[in-house]
């Protein structure tokens, strides 16, 4: 993974220091909050209903043992022992104090990590598969390119006042697992008919009020136009995206109102002004950052492994957790861990210090010391010799991670919600904690097989439910929690927005109303068909029926 | 209004007109809606001229008349709105205005920064000692990753001694 | 019968704070001054967005209440409700649990 240079390091240090300036000169009264308020932003730090809030910057989800260590000593030191996993693989502490922050950032630091522009009307977290790397399909690792957005973005003179906040995902094969398709911008790695390797755009994906699956404005970017064309389309966004209502500022109502062609002869017409300049990007610097995600020293393994098929064959548990959570690893021998951060009825996402740590141990000794934060609100253990699976399921089971629900209806996302944040319109944890502990059964998980459930405590939809298979908004009614259900969202490549089922349901309600949903699918679905092919099928009739028929 | 300039609160020779005032003698700057009305009598007129546009103004609506300013001035009707960032750097890099870019309005010292590197050289701002402020922001970062259009070389150039930065 | 209570969040540490009839913030609701009338409440809100006392809190504005049969003081609205008292999934942080912060 990417180490940073000195140069790296004197930007997160020298920004610390002005963190620690602003901190000071609000505590004294220099600076009023309406001045405070953009620059606490731009260093990820929230007021939340009870607390502040810090978002920790995970760049691309991708993390040592040493980070995965500090984050829990972060959460000890600074916080109530635990920290929260979000749907931008970034990681929330939701108890810090202001005055220590600076303290914290500081903290970070040492390890090369920091919490700069998660938030504010500037570009954000760049994120990426969590499978870079090790998954087979992939024509290269895109974390190279995250990486070298990830620089170019930070604090860019021009881009830190955008209308709104700017979202960017980075894949690299045409399987979908970081939902670009509901980016600001998603990035895809291909290979155009010459054999080169370049950069398909898409441009105005979005959730929230408006979501929209964003269209394709070009099919084939160069690599040494990569921050060229950025530039471009930014500058474009810069100045003609809306500022007189905050609900329409975002790329995609630009895209949507001048139309995907127009936009992209806009963004075309910027830049050829400034293409085959100095935002070239050299050869040079994408070999230097490309030799740190060099593949491990991976050994040459068989396929399979005798000692990990006769603990499949002697232990149930271990045989359910492999079929369900290993992912297919690109090397032989090799094996993806995915951890749960879903035990039933637990809160998703959410980690304690000693399961950081945990996590960390295992990455270090089995992983070839690194760890991956999903925007599922997962963790992946990205490189697993066989033979050492059962050790691992040991120690992830004994911590309450070993749950083997990956992609099943208990493996939900959910915001944080009214629990915790100031936008939010309901609670969504008890949500989630309740629809797992109803559908707590194992065997009843596994037959019903892959389905998304996405909970989000307000329209701004952090819970990405417009996206979920099973989508839930919460709703308020005269101060009352009501929840709305969508069926037939995808994140993936075949991304598609949710629709609504029908009238709001109580919180008393929603966890029979989503079981309902499940039964009408068992009951129509035909042999091996998912939900999704299921909702296209037959529609939303059967559900309404059976849903709202005593209404 | 204290103008920062060069490092230093310097004199503001320049006096912004309303569309209906008289134009005083000097140096005066106009809003656009004057400038397209009254071209050839503010290009004939004795003194250097300034434009100030609004934030919703893009200067490609003058880029054809930027010889006849010595000051463009960006409004920042608050600091939220950062679309002057853009305008500046249309300014210096696709138009390559040489005179004065100016920022005006609601200007706060944690922007000058980023405003110097895409090519504001003249602020204006509440009270003198933002100045010390402003010295003091200039120099927090001496690393920067993007080539932008103060003096620093980014990052990416001092990584690779790219033939470029020989030059 | 309702009534208004002004609320912000502490600048140290962003614990919810109520005001209290002489002036100060209090952690506890129940030490809140009660407003018969919304205008008595906005009135209230704007002195606690003067500089002096933007120095310990943030984000004041007025919130509606109501009298339990106790004459307890109680908030209107699931939001204030978990405000008041803190997470409902960790009923061991906030101000349920007995501490400050």
């Amino acid at each position: 993974m990417y180490r940073y240079d000195e140069f790296d390091r004197t930007i997160v240090d020298e920004r610390v220091k002005q963190f620690r300036g602003q901190v000071a000169r609000r505590v004294s009264g220099d600076l009023t909050e309406e001045q405070f308020r953009p620059l606490r932003l731009m260093n990820g730090l929230y007021l939340q209903l009870h607390a502040y809030m810090l978002r920790v910057a995970v760049p691309y989800g991708t993390l040592s043992s040493k980070q995965m260590r500090m984050l829990a000593h972060i959460a000890r030191k600074y916080d109530k022992g635990y920290g929260h996993f979000t749907t931008r693989q970034n990681i929330q502490y939701n108890w810090p104090k202001l005055e220590e922050v600076p303290d914290l950032l500081a903290d970070l630091a040492t390890v090369e990590m920091h919490a700069i522009q998660t938030s504010g009307n500037c570009i954000r977290n760049v994120t990426s598969d969590q499978y870079a790397g090790v998954a087979a399909g992939e024509i290269e690792d895109p974390r190279v390119y995250c990486e070298i957005i990830r620089q170019w973005s930070t604090f860019h003179p021009e881009f830190s006042f955008l209308p709104r906040k700017f979202k960017i995902a980075v894949t690299a094969s045409e399987d979908d697992r970081a939902a670009i398709r509901v980016h600001d911008i998603g990035i895809q790695l291909v290979k155009n008919a010459a054999g080169e390797t370049g950069f398909r755009f898409f441009v105005g994906g979005g959730l929230g009020r408006t979501p929209v699956v964003g269209p394709e404005i070009n099919s084939f970017v160069k690599k040494k136009d990569l921050l060229s064309y950025l530039e471009a389309i930014l500058r474009v966004y810069n100045q003609l995206g809306r500022r007189d209502n905050l609900y329409k500022a975002r790329i995609k109502i630009l895209v949507r109102s001048v139309g995907t062609g127009e936009f992209a002869e806009m963004v075309d017409k910027e830049w050829q002004f400034i293409k085959d300049g100095k935002y070239d990007l050299p050869q040079d610097e994408i070999d230097r950052i490309k030799a740190y995600f060099a593949p491990p020293a991976y050994e040459t393994l068989p396929a399979t492994d005798a000692t990990l098929k006769d603990k499949i064959e002697a232990n149930a548990d271990f045989a359910a957790w492999v079929k369900r959570n290993v992912a297919e690893h690109k090397v032989p021998g090799y094996g993806i861990v995915n951890i749960s951060l879903k035990p039933i009825g637990g809160i998703p996402g959410d980690a304690t210090a000693e399961q950081m740590e945990v996590v960390a141990d295992l990455a270090e000794k089995y992983s070839f010391d690194e760890v991956r934060v999903t925007h599922e609100q997962n963790l992946v253990l990205p490189d697993v010799k066989k033979s050492d699976l059962f050790v691992v399921w040991e120690a992830l089971s004994a911590s309450d991670m070993g749950t083997s629900n990956l992609g099943t209806i208990t493996d939900m996302i959910s915001c944080p919600g009214l629990d915790y944040c100031n936008l939010a319109n309901a609670r969504s944890i008890p949500v989630a904690q309740r629809i797992s502990e109803r559908f707590a059964d194992l065997s009843r998980q596994h037959d019903i097989g892959d389905l998304k459930v996405k909970i989000s405590g307000c329209i701004n939809a952090c819970g990405h439910h417009h996206v979920g298979n099973i989508g839930i908004l919460g709703v308020d009614k005269k101060g009352q929690e009501f929840y709305q259900i969508t069926l037939g969202g995808s994140a993936t490549e075949d991304a598609s927005i949710g629709k609504i089922l029908g009238p709001a349901f109580s919180y008393d309600e929603i966890v029979d109303a989503v079981e309902k949903v499940v039964d009408v699918y068992l009951e129509h679905r035909a042999p091996g068909e998912a939900f999704l092919g299921l909702v296209d099928r037959v529609g939303l009739d059967p559900f309404k029926e059976k849903l709202y028929a005593a209404h | 209004m204290p103008l920062i300039k060069g490092d230093q609160i310097t004199e503001d020779p320049w006096v912004y007109a309303d569309d209906e005032d008289e134009l005083p003698s000097g140096d005066v700057v106009v809003h656009l809606e004057r400038w397209e009305k009254d071209k050839d009598s503010l290009r004939s007129r004795n003194g250097k001229l300034g434009l100030i546009l609004r934030s919703d103004q893009s200067p490609e609506l003058v880029a054809d008349d930027l010889a006849a300013f010595d000051l463009i001035a960006l409004d920042f009707p608050a600091f939220k709105d950062g679309r002057a960032f853009s305008y500046a750097r249309m300014l210096r890099e696709r138009f390559a205005f040489e005179g004065e870019i100016r920022a005006v309005g609601d200007v706060h010292r944690d922007q000058l920064f980023f405003m110097h590197r895409c090519g504001f050289d003249a602020f204006e701002v509440e009270n003198a000692a933002v100045l010390q402020d402003w010295l003091e922001a200039a120099r927090e970062f001496t690393s920067v990753y993007q080539p932008a259009l103060d003096a620093k070389q980014s990052v990416l150039r001092l990584r690779h001694h790219t033939k470029k930065a020989a030059e | 019968m309702t009534g208004y209570v002004v609320t912000a969040n502490r600048l140290d540490d962003g614990e919810v704070v109520y005001l209290t009839a002489d002036r100060n913030w209090s952690v506890s609701l129940s030490d809140s001054e009660v407003l018969a009338s919304k205008e008595d409440a906005l009135q209230l809100v704007s002195w606690s967005e003067e500089p002096e006392q933007m120095k310990d809190i943030v984000g004041p504005y007025e919130m509606e209440v109501d009298a339990g049969p106790n004459g307890e003081i109680i908030p209107l609205g699931q939001r204030e409700i978990i405000r008041a008292k803190g997470p409902t999934v960790h009923p061991h942080f906030g101000k349920q649990a007995g501490r400050n912060g």
